[in-house]
């Protein structure tokens, strides 16, 4: 059977992983190599993420890592969307490390995750971005397809 | 692609040795792998900012976006050079690798144990190391080059001059001091020793003029360098001309333009990375290799780009400036739009009174409880399809636009009395309303 360069790199990422990860990441699934999930928390005192967990689903293509994988937040019973101007309430997250531009064959499942912590964490505001229920009532595309402009630099 | 899982079961890493007594070998290890594909070091080649990937690595990423993956910078394919000192290193490593790993995870009590007098064990290690560590390497450098003699690995050619004894069957250069096959030696010399293999190969590698295949392992069975091949600019290429380029190269001709261009692609990477290869894999493996590229990411390859025009633009693409020259554009369109927009919503139902009022059949409709929305596509579907007195449903739920309805409805009749039924504008008209249950 094929291998291809995808799988072949995310077998390595997932036995890293599972060996060990950093706090406040958590694998919960990954039985393939098209989707994973993982849990990740926000470590310091910030009162919008204090005592919350957060699922993450990851998608990946077989060109992965030299495209992106597609990283959304994903809405559980006891997993909520954290609060964020540049995270839509279904899910969406603007970030331009998660686009074709700002993307890195180097960034991994983990850096991602570690990415969006900080991003969390370095976050005061308690907003939704500019037009949320607009984007999230018409949205049909895949984030991937989406052409955010990145505008903010102090994420 | 479960089932790759299993063949890719060569899963290490460098955080193995975290928990082993050797954790600072977690670095060494690291420091030897592409931090692409995570794995050690093939080929391993230098961008001009000075980050090395393996060759099919950096190649493929340096296609998809132009860009070292390291540091962002901008970079070409024909800039990199073969980086032979971590090969080297690389292949040290892995060999080496079983016998540290074994050592890293003896039973703790070999290594701990205080009262077997600790510095015997230890310079008898030391011993073992010292002694198996060149050796090991001019191995690994002299099978790597595929070359019998040993002769390329002593760096102080000078020193062991006099000791030297060329295997048998080969004499020793007088000029350049390699070893060549006796038989051969006239004819070395007479091509001032230039069919030898230089003692380090790559540095000639990237830049070796492409007429002239020189041949490694001059002893025994020459390999051929192939040449690199050029990357094509795809919108200067026809499809026949694409076509007859892969049939040419021996490979697939089928499928869609996009699947042409990107096997087209893929097989200039291969190829271009086998060329920076030490031992370059036959032309049969490579087809192979572009084989399981195509089941893997081949059946992508045509859904890839037809959903979204992103994928066409440029990466540096400009938004802000294209948006303020195309400004006057955008605004025309958007005005456009809005004159339209106060029609849409009452197309439908008063295409229906205007019939009503010219054919004069019986008074309309009946349905106040239809909600307003779900009806009105149909109802347009029919407005082409069917006669008037099908048509009118809805005119009582709005009456309070009877009055522009009624204004475009004469327009609209106008244009209709003119217009043969088929013409564009009742196409357009139609389109309006379709459009309109999106509408909040």
């Amino acid at each position: 059977m094929a291998t291809n360069f995808a799988s072949k790199r995310l077998s390595k990422e997932l036995s890293k992983i599972n060996g060990q990860l950093p706090p406040g990441i958590a694998l919960v699934k990954a039985e393939d190599f098209q989707e994973w999930l993982l849990d990740i928390k926000v470590l310091d005192q910030n009162p919008l993420y204090l005592n919350q967990t957060y699922r993450l689903k990851f998608k990946f293509s077989p060109s992965y890592p030299i495209e992106p994988p597609e990283v959304t937040f994903l809405l559980c019973a006891d997993r909520p969307i954290p609060m964020h101007p540049h995270i839509y309430s279904n899910g969406i997250i603007c970030l331009d490390l998660l686009g074709q531009q700002g993307w890195s064959p180097v960034q991994n499942v983990e850096s991602i995750c570690m990415s969006l912590q900080s991003m969390l964490t370095g976050n005061t505001k308690n907003e939704r971005p500019e037009g949320d229920q607009q984007f999230v009532a018409n949205n049909r595309r895949r984030p991937r397809d989406i052409d955010f402009y990145y505008h903010d630099n102090t994420v | 692609m479960k089932s790759s899982k299993e063949d890719a079961f060569d899963l290490s890493d460098s955080t193995d040795w975290l928990e082993t007594p050797l954790p600072s070998l977690s670095s060494v290890d690291s420091a030897l792998r592409c931090q692409v594909c995570k794995d050690y070091y093939t080929t391993p080649m230098i961008t001009s900012c000075a980050h090395t990937f393996c060759s099919l690595c950096i190649r493929r990423c340096l296609n998809n976006d132009g860009r070292c993956p390291a540091c962002r910078a901008q970079d070409q394919e024909l800039k990199l050079r073969f980086n032979g000192a971590m090969e080297d290193l690389v292949e040290a490593f892995k060999k080496a690798r079983p016998e540290i790993w074994l050592f890293a995870n003896k039973p703790v009590e070999v290594l701990r144990a205080p009262s077997q007098s600790p510095s015997l064990k230890r310079s008898l290690d030391f011993e073992a190391v010292t002694k198996e560590s060149p050796r090991k390497l001019r191995r690994t450098r002299s099978s790597g080059r595929n070359r019998p003699q040993e002769r390329t690995v002593v760096v102080d050619s000078a020193e062991d001059d006099d000791d030297y004894v060329p295997e048998e069957g080969f004499v020793q250069c007088p000029v350049c001091q390699t070893s060549v096959k006796e038989d051969k030696i006239n004819a070395h010399l007479d091509r001032n020793c230039e069919d030898q293999p230089p003692t380090r190969p790559h540095d000639k590698a990237p830049t070796r003029p492409h007429n002239k295949a020189t041949t490694f392992g001059a002893t025994d069975k020459p390999i051929l360098r192939p040449e690199r091949l050029p990357q094509l600019h795809y919108s200067m290429v026809k499809d026949n001309i694409l076509r007859k380029k892969l049939a040419d190269l021996g490979l697939s001709t089928g499928g869609t333009r996009q699947q042409l261009e990107k096997r087209y692609t893929e097989w200039v990477t291969l190829w271009n990375a086998n060329c920076d290869a030490t031992k370059p894999k036959g032309k049969g493996e490579l087809k192979r290799e572009l084989d399981v590229w195509e089941r893997t990411q081949g059946s992508r390859a045509g859904s890839l780009k037809q959903d979204s025009g992103a994928q066409i633009r440029e990466k540096d693409f400009d938004g802000q400036a294209w948006s303020s020259r195309h400004d006057d554009t955008f605004r025309q369109l958007i005005a456009n739009a809005r004159k339209k927009t106060p029609v849409k919503p009452t197309t439908p139902p008063e295409a229906g009174s205007g019939m009503v009022d010219l054919t004069g059949s019986p008074s309309p409709m009946k349905m106040p409880n239809q909600p307003p929305e779900e009806p009105v596509e149909a109802q347009e579907d029919m407005d082409m399809a069917y006669p008037e007195d099908f048509l009118p449903q809805t005119i009582e739920e709005f009456p309070t636009k009877q009055i522009s309805k009624r204004r475009f409805f004469e327009e609209s009749t106008a244009d209709r009395s003119e217009l043969p039924p088929s013409s564009q504008y009742l196409g357009i008209a139609s389109d309006i309303t379709t459009v309109r249950p999106i509408q909040p």
